[in-house]
């Protein structure tokens, strides 16, 4: 068991590509590590240095103290679980599991106990002797796991484990492999595209975006406090509201709407008093609008209902909001439905608004995000 | 009659038709066979008939009791085998990187095998005599396994890469993180996971050999003769006697399409594999 | 181990091998050409520049047996392209059932040249030879003894070829076959709906897309045809009165006969820098257009 640490870690392909910007950041004993980003942002590539896949170009990389910029995989003491298994497939699970142990020359009679006792735990006992090509995704998901648990390595690094499952069994899969995690107590880096699970499962995330880290915080710190408008709309579903608005002392314009901030706002943003005709980027979470015949809130805007989506215990109500709305800068975002620039509420199921009509919409203005439309980061 | 009806016997027809268009193609080979099973005498009788009148080994006989043929055979053999163990050896883990590590250099080694495959035989035949010659290794089985090794390995680099190319790196990564250096990845989990496209690619290497005339005609006279070369000498030395020849034929020719049948689902895919990949 | 000394580790074998029985003969090749040297005495030479080259490229044997080649080539490929086609529309018509047919098909293609070229030799030779018989039984010719396929000098380069046809047809077929069943069958369908015959499916739908298959199966064969030695030599020697000596044969009887391993190196220079340069534009022709 091991601590690992980042310090100014550096990608480059070739001559030109730049994957990877000054990585710092160290991941503690025994901790949950999610990394996520939307697709390119250099996640894997910074797994796969952590495990020795690929080459540093520079910074260096500690796993429990020693540096292992230059040692091979294979003497690095971590395990790893790929996005397609990668499972041996002449091997039978046995085989398959005993492998690393094998490598390492452990005895024999060890080797078994070894193996049964991770086949134990992964409920794989009954298929110790087929061969991985007989197994449900599911049961090759587990040999992976079992692979990487056997070694009793300093460190789990995982690749996109749960990305070829099923959305049912990724989320039981989700909570096994969290579990599994905090009873071994091992250091464990999880990469993964899906918000969802880097909020479930990681005790801290790193949000990257194209090569850069953006934030590292506990799942809950990047919700309440995003740093910056990308963590701000990556974290959170649906994303975070951005619009272009305008703060003259407490007044807030957005778009042909106006209402005053409560000073709970500028308790906990101090550098947003006083304002005068500041433009800013508002961020309106949809869990913080409410139809306001519902549920009435510190602060109203009218805006034109586009389309209702009910999806029984509460109703995703899209909105029409005149201000410029704000690209956040996530590649893999896709407008749902219109343009993909109307803004997002959940609604209450009691409320009774349509698709065509004008809403008045309650919103909770003590919990709005702003940003500087320069520097895109957060005003405190 | 219903048109289902109708169009049932059409399919068969065609089928039928098909079946006797494909059957007269082998027609040729199964006269040789016939060819090979009369007596001698019978072999260049005037009309020919397709059929034997007699059977007789007469032919098989002659051949197998002579003093050359079946030295040759062992040479062929000899020959196909070492020239198969040699190519695999040189071609598997070149192609492995070749189809694993996209660098300018193994892009350039493809490019070259490629290139050699396109080089007449008769072109680098002169050289490779003289080379040999040098090396004190001409009409040697040595020297003739040296000369078929040079086009069965880039047939053999070739076959493997687009075997390779359908493995997935993460393979030998999870083998590296499983504790193995790089080569020992490659021993330990790779090759066993391509057992059958290895297989297909020494039997090709051992066909190419086993049939190979030309580096065999220039390269070997005495010692290290190879069956195609003495059956080919039945014209000159025998004058034309085809009988022997059509039954030396038959015996050189037959184990390898037995095999063949025997594998061929394996074979055609190879044989297809690289072309309809393109 | 970094990636790069594995990487050359893997591949040096080979290069080593392939540069020693390879890459050093062809040197050795084009470096002969510049000499006039003796094959029994390579050893003694005397350097005379590009006269081998000149007394090549003026020759009007070699120019013949040259042009023999082409002929040979686009003969034997021509008919292979034909007939493969047409089998692999055959089997393709009737899918799954034509495993046997398959089967049957692909026999020639394991049978060694040499036997190829006896065999043919024998179905076609003077008057035993079977073919003639079969030929008058049906009608088409009055007398087995009309076409004399092999001692006919104005025929032979097409005859030999048969034997060509007969081995290749069936690779040229299963290739085909490969590359048909690899079509979608979406595409075939939605030509189909949009009202294409047949025909039109055949020259709009099917044909593009089995082109790179149409450029590797030429370049492969058409390759293979033009450096024919074995086949031919089993049957005629390159006779009679080397009517039938294709470029490759003419280099082999001066290397060996005439022992004049100079001319010979600059002819088979010459071959060589031909074959390159006609694989090198079928490649970037036919092949590279779908790739982009």
């Amino acid at each position: 068991m091991a601590e690992i640490s980042l310090n100014n870690i550096n990608k480059v392909y070739g001559d030109d590509f730049h994957a990877i910007h000054d990585l710092s950041f160290d991941i503690r004993d025994g901790e949950f590590m999610v990394f996520v980003g939307p697709s390119g942002c250099g996640k894997s590539t910074a797994l796969r240095m952590v495990a020795g896949l690929e080459t540093i170009t520079s910074g260096t990389l500690t796993v429990g103290g020693r540096v292992v910029n230059e040692v091979d995989p294979k003497d690095r003491d971590v395990a790893m679980v790929f996005q397609s298994y990668a499972l041996y497939p002449h091997k039978s699970v046995r085989e398959n599991i005993a492998f690393p142990l094998l490598m390492a020359k452990v005895p024999k009679p060890e080797i078994d106990r070894r193996v049964e006792e991770a086949a134990e735990i992964l409920e794989l006992t009954a298929h110790l002797d087929r061969k991985p090509g007989k197994l449900s995704g599911g049961q090759r998901q587990r040999v992976a796991m079992g692979r990487a648990i056997v070694r009793q390595p300093a460190a789990f690094l995982m690749d996109e484990p749960l990305s070829n499952l099923d959305a049912k069994l990724r989320v039981q899969m989700r909570a096994e492999i969290a579990s599994l995690q905090r009873r071994l107590g091992v250091t464990t880096i999880y990469v993964t595209h899906d918000q969802v699970e880097a909020m479930t499962m990681g005790d801290r995330v790193a949000v990257m975006k194209a090569g850069r880290l953006q934030q590292v915080d506990t799942p809950q710190a990047l919700y309440n406090r995003p740093d910056n408008v990308f963590v701000a709309a990556f974290i959170g579903s649906p994303s975070m509201n951005l619009y272009e608005a305008e703060l003259d002392g407490r007044t807030l314009t957005l778009g042909t709407n106006s209402f005053d901030i409560p000073d709970a706002v500028f308790e906990k943003r101090p550098s947003l008093a006083g304002a005068q005709k500041r433009p800013v980027i508002v961020g309106i979470r949809p869990e913080h609008m409410d139809d306001a015949d519902v549920r009435p809130a510190s602060a109203q805007i009218r805006a034109r209902v586009t389309l209702v989506e009910a999806l029984g215990a509460e109703s995703m109500v899209h909105l029409a909001i005149d201000a410029p709305w704000v690209d956040a800068g996530d590649p893999d975002a896709v407008g749902e439905i219109g343009d993909g620039k109307a803004a997002v509420a959940r609604f209450s199921p009691k409320s009774g608004v349509a698709a065509g009509d004008t809403a008045t919409v309650a919103i909770e203005a003590e919990e709005l995000h702003f940003f500087d439309p320069e520097t895109r980061l957060s005003i405190w | 009659m219903t048109d289902a009806g109708n169009r049932d016997i059409g399919k068969v027809l065609i089928n039928a038709f098909a079946l006797l268009l494909v059957l007269s193609y082998a027609l040729p080979y199964v006269y040789l066979l016939m060819t090979s099973l009369k007596p001698a005498a019978d072999v260049q009788q005037i009309p020919p008939s397709f059929f034997p009148d007699r059977i007789s080994l007469e032919n098989f006989g002659e051949v197998l009791g002579s003093a050359t043929l079946p030295s040759a055979f062992a040479n062929s053999l000899i020959t196909a085998v070492l020239t198969t163990l040699l190519s695999l050896v040189l071609a598997v883990p070149a192609a492995y990187v070749a189809a694993q590590y996209r660098r300018r250099i193994t892009v350039l080694f493809l490019l070259f095998a490629l290139v050699t495959r396109m080089v007449p035989a008769v072109s680098l035949g002169v050289p490779l005599f003289q080379l040999l010659k040098t090396l004190g290794l001409l009409d040697t089985t040595t020297g003739l396994v040296l000369a078929h090794t040079s086009t069965a390995v880039p047939l053999a680099l070739l076959l493997m890469a687009a075997f390779f190319e359908g493995v997935p790196r993460e393979l030998e990564e999870a083998a590296r993180m499983d504790g193995c250096t790089r080569f020992q990845a490659f021993v330990k989990v790779v090759l066993p996971v391509m057992k059958s496209g290895i297989a297909i690619t020494a039997l090709f290497s051992f066909i190419a050999s086993w049939n190979e005339f030309l580096y065999a005609l220039l390269l070997t006279s005495e010692n290290s003769k190879t069956a195609p070369i003495v059956i080919a000498e039945y014209n000159s030395v025998y004058g034309l006697a085809w009988g022997p020849m059509t039954a030396a034929a038959v015996l050189y020719s037959l184990p390898v399409i037995i095999v063949t049948l025997a594998l061929q689902k394996q074979i055609i895919g190879g044989l297809t594999f690289g072309a309809v990949k393109g | 181990m970094t990636e790069r000394r594995f990487v050359y580790l893997m591949l040096a074998p080979a290069a080593l091998f392939l540069g020693l029985l390879v890459a050093y003969p062809v040197g050795l090749l084009v470096f002969n050409s510049f000499f006039t040297v003796e094959t029994i005495t390579p050893d003694v030479r005397e350097w005379v520049g590009f006269e081998n080259y000149i007394d090549a490229l003026t020759s009007s044997r070699i120019a013949d047996s040259a042009w023999r080649t082409v002929k040979y080539s686009v003969f034997a490929l021509g008919f292979e392209l034909i007939f493969g086609f047409c089998a692999a529309l055959l089997f393709s018509a009737i899918a799954e059932k034509s495993r046997w047919h398959r089967t049957i098909f692909a026999l020639p293609l394991m049978v060694p040249p040499i036997v190829a070229g006896l065999l043919w030799r024998f179905l076609l030779v003077g008057q035993i030879g079977i073919l003639n018989y079969g030929l008058a039984a049906i009608g088409l010719i009055d007398d087995p003894g009309d076409i004399r396929w092999l001692s006919d000098a104005d025929i032979v380069i097409y005859s030999v070829a048969f034997a060509d046809i007969w081995l290749t047809t069936s690779f040229v077929a299963l290739v085909a076959y490969a590359g048909l069943t690899n079509i979608p069958r979406d595409l075939i369908e939605a030509a189909r709906v949009d009202g294409a015959n047949a025909l039109k499916r055949f020259w709009h739908v099917t044909l593009p897309l089995l082109r790179p298959v149409i450029a590797v199966i030429i370049i492969v064969r058409g390759v293979d045809a033009a450096k024919t030695f074995d086949l031919i030599w089993i049957q005629t020697q390159g006779g009679p009165r080397n009517q039938s000596e294709v470029f490759s044969m003419n280099i082999y009887q001066r290397m060996v006969r005439f022992g004049d391993l100079g001319e010979a190196s600059a002819s088979a220079t010459l071959f060589l820098i031909v074959m390159l340069v006609l694989a090198g534009i079928a490649y970037w022709k036919i092949w590279r257009p779908s790739h982009d």
